[in-house]
């Protein structure tokens, strides 16, 4: 049987959301430079399921707006 | 994706900003204005989101943010600022720039931009370009929308000026003085006003000058 890495259900997750109308996803991976596609792929699943599960506020800048 | 499209991009938002906020250019300038102007200005209604860094399910060690672009709308996602637990969250300065850097995805990207292969684009985002890892086209609007985020943050007007006093071996100002007063990430306005980037600008903006100059004629 073939191991599901986390690139691949990174892959399939952003299937299953261009199922659900999406057509384009992107991130700001900042400056990291100790990574490689596994551990960016475990935490892209990470940021969708957040995503997915309303784990989120909205957002308010505050004083970072000025 | 062409440079100079992104350049009179945020040289539209620029112009708005500066007709219909009161604030004007003073540094800082305003991202909740921005905001605002770019929700006038973009044909793609969306919703700016934070995730909460502290949360057991996400911890931002990579990724700082995001955009989920949909048929009809879009959502941001923006790490949070955590002033008691630094090390979890992102700065200040990081929120401003990332909520305009994925916000400017919405004006400069076309179809050819958008996720294709996630492999691919994986690739790239860890790898970057190399002879071994070709370009992409998702990758390059990284790189355009970071440049677009820092048009509106730090303006074009301030670059040539402040720059020289920060190459003036007699001046005090740094690099990091900058940084501060624009609020903006000290690696990007580093990024923006090397010699190969700052050339590269400098001849954009002169064509939009340009094309604005012929085009301001009256007939």
């Amino acid at each position: 049987m073939q191991k599901v890495t986390e690139l691949k259900l990174f892959e399939d997750r952003v299937n299953e959301l261009r199922d659900k109308g999406l057509v384009d996803l992107k991130f700001y991976k900042g400056e990291v430079s100790s990574a490689d596609p596994e551990s960016f792929s475990a935490e892209a699943n990470q940021f969708l399921q957040a995503m997915n599960e309303g784990l989120t506020t909205p957002l308010t800048l505050g004083d970072a707006s000025k | 994706m062409e440079i100079f499209r992104v350049i009179y991009q945020a040289d539209l938002i620029r112009g708005y900003y500066d007709t219909h906020c009161l604030q004007g250019d003073a540094a800082p300038l305003s991202v909740d204005d921005y905001v605002h102007v770019i929700k006038e200005y973009s044909s793609v209604p969306f919703e700016l989101f934070e995730l909460d860094a502290g949360q057991k399910h996400w911890k931002a060690k990579q990724i700082k943010g995001g955009i989920a672009r949909y048929r009809d709308r879009a959502e941001i996602y923006v790490a949070a600022h955590l002033p008691d637990n630094p090390s979890a969250g992102i700065t200040l300065c990081e929120k401003r720039f990332i909520t305009l850097k994925e916000l400017s995805h919405l004006l400069i990207d076309d179809e050819d931009s958008y996720l294709d292969s996630v492999t691919e684009w994986v690739n790239h985002i860890i790898y970057g370009d190399s002879p071994f890892n070709g370009a992409v086209e998702s990758g390059q609007s990284e790189t355009m929308a970071c440049l677009f985020a820092m048009e509106l943050l730090f303006p074009w007007q301030y670059r040539e000026s402040l720059r020289k006093k920060i190459n003036d071996p007699n001046d005090p100002c740094t690099s990091l003085e900058v940084a501060r007063k624009f609020k903006v990430p000290l690696t990007q306005l580093v990024f923006v006003l090397t010699d190969t980037i700052h050339n590269q600008l400098t001849k954009q903006h002169k064509w939009l000058d340009e094309i604005n100059a012929t085009y301001s004629q009256p007939i």
